[in-house]
């Protein structure tokens, strides 16, 4: 089936955490944005934010590998693209078994990425986790003999997971753990009540290492008439560093704004994106910041006006 | 690109002080002259922590509950003004716990906490030398039900020597034994060193921005609290404590 070349501007950026470069230590955060080059049938973004305590000592990794899941997904779904457009309208529209199993994919993937690592880099032979103290490598080593590589307790990887896949029939969001989504539709820019967890305080956050990862993630689908015009999706250090969320929303307003410019070089545009980071954690939270999105509608105008209105 | 609205995240210490009749003398002595140590240690903390800024809410209570500060202050604004607390009076708890009630909310909903998605979880810190005098438990437990009561770190420090049948309501206070040290009366003239100790541990706890992983246990009340931190408080009370046996 022909499939026409979409209208998509996608970005992304991380940027190290203020505090971070303070106590030397690396960026957990990972993220990623793309448009599916041969036939341009979908756009993805996705940021992951690794946990970052002493006990997720390799959370930067388990950050980096929920992104490598979310391409691989990405995929996944496009290959069976048909197959699964040809159910959604066989049961007139999507079922929570269907976005069920895409959480799983993502779960079963990033433990197998997370054990694959371990396996050939043990525990014992980390200097990190060295550094723990007896009664957190036992919470670490709890219930299996993983610290020789041949099993794997995975807190060590524990990172949150947020993707957006736009495709030209539906798309969806999958969110695990804290983070934004910030969906723009009809003039309007606005976050879902039901994909915000409000479990989620202070430092507590849900993540790909629990046993109940799959429990705890949240979904939204939109079928192609009810799609967003726009998704943002961004680590907590973001909107952790403004004084309201309005202010988050004029921010992310005006990465649109600068993504959707027409005499500005792509080169310039990830240049002002990573300055604006830099800005906001070293202003704000300290924590590591990241954002990705997918616009898929010249919205230009709108955000002017919205930025103006906000300007006044 | 301009990014406006950008700040540290708000981290709020509240300090709940007894200055019922009991408190006269050498614990209100050591409670006045501690204060203002405290606020310069926190404030010392701010210059520290680039990630977060520490405000103080004191609330005093005898027969009635008073906040000494209408708002949250920054340390060293409260120094400027400090003026030492007097002692007389009953042991009203039930009205410091509704007035904390009152304000451990959003400042969209009157309370004291800012609106922003950052704000850190909250340090409370009481220091009383006695029982309730009134009827405490109506009002500690539509506090018990507070969000930010219940997941910020709490700890007692109850000075005198009739104190252990009050043991239960420090730990209905508090949420758990851990966060509770009883002081005797013949150690009050070194209260002051244990507030220093308490607040110093607490605000620097609360303030972390790094996450606090499994550090955290759940407390009887459902809340959290920090069980790396109420490990080093012992420790050093009970340094304290070593220093004045000897």
């Amino acid at each position: 089936m022909f499939v026409s070349k979409m209208y998509f501007v996608t970005g992304n950026a991380s940027f190290i955490g203020a505090s971070h470069v303070r106590n030397k230590t690396v960026c957990q955060d990972a993220s990623i944005s793309l448009v599916e080059e041969r036939t341009r049938k979908y756009a993805l973004s996705a940021v992951s934010d690794g946990h970052g305590s002493k006990k997720h000592f390799r959370s930067e990794l388990g950050s980096k590998f929920a992104i490598e899941c979310a391409k691989e997904v990405a995929e996944k779904i496009s290959r069976n693209y048909h197959k699964i457009l040809k159910n959604l309208k066989k049961y007139g529209g999507y079922d929570d078994n269907f976005l069920n199993y895409i959480a799983s994919q993502i779960i079963i993937l990033w433990n197998k990425k997370c054990i694959e690592h371990v396996k050939n880099h043990p525990y014992v032979n980390d200097e990190k986790y060295l550094l723990l103290t007896d009664e957190d490598k036992a919470s670490i080593n709890k219930d299996n003999d993983y610290i020789n590589g041949d099993i794997n307790n995975l807190k060590a990887y524990g990172a949150t997971f947020l993707m957006y896949i736009r495709f030209k029939d539906f798309s969806l969001v999958l969110k695990l753990g804290d983070g934004n989504v910030l969906f723009i539709k009809d003039e309007k820019i606005y976050e879902d009540e039901s994909i915000i967890d409000n479990n989620l305080k202070f430092n507590l956050t849900s993540s790909l290492c629990s046993e109940d990862a799959l429990k705890k993630f949240n979904y939204k689908f939109f079928d192609k008439e009810n799609t967003p015009d726009a998704v943002l999706i961004s680590s907590d250090g973001i909107i952790n560093s403004f004084e309201n969320e309005q202010y988050f929303y004029t921010y992310c307003a005006k990465v649109v704004d600068l993504y959707l410019k027409e005499d500005k070089s792509y080169e310039d545009k990830i240049k002002e994106l990573l300055e604006s980071l830099s800005y906001i954690t070293e202003t704000g939270s300290g924590d590591d910041c990241s954002i990705a999105f997918v616009i898929n509608k010249d919205i230009s105008q709108f955000i002017k006006e919205y930025l103006a209105k906000k300007e006044n | 690109m301009l990014v406006p609205g950008t700040q540290k995240r708000q981290c709020l210490i509240y300090l709940v002080i007894d200055t019922s009749g009991s408190m006269d003398g050498t614990k209100i002595s050591q409670v006045n002259y501690s204060i203002p140590q405290v606020l310069s240690s926190i404030q010392d903390l701010n210059d520290s922590n680039p990630e977060a800024e520490i405000e103080v809410a004191l609330l005093a209570f005898d027969s009635h509950a008073r906040w000494v500060t209408k708002n949250p202050e920054k340390p060293e604004d409260l120094k400027k003004h400090w003026k030492d607390l007097t002692a007389n009076g009953l042991t009203e708890l039930g009205e410091a716990c509704n007035f904390l009630n009152e304000k451990m909310h959003r400042t969209k909903n009157g309370g004291f906490h800012d609106d922003s998605a950052g704000a850190l979880t909250a340090g409370v810190i009481f220091i009383t030398d006695g029982l309730p005098t009134g009827s405490y438990k109506p009002a500690l437990a539509k506090l018990q039900k507070n969000h930010w009561y219940k997941d910020a770190f709490k700890y007692c420090l109850a000075c005198g020597d009739d104190l252990s049948e009050g043991m239960s309501v420090f730990e209905e206070l508090v949420g758990n034994n851990e966060c509770i040290h009883l002081i005797s009366d013949e150690n009050a003239c070194r209260l002051g060193d244990y507030i220093r100790v308490v607040t110093a541990i607490v605000s620097d706890s609360v303030s972390s921005t790094i996450p606090l992983g499994e550090t955290n246990k759940e407390d009887n009340n459902q809340g959290t609290f920090n069980q790396d931190a109420v490990d080093q408080i012992n420790e050093e009370v009970k340094s304290i404590d070593d220093l004045i046996d000897d």
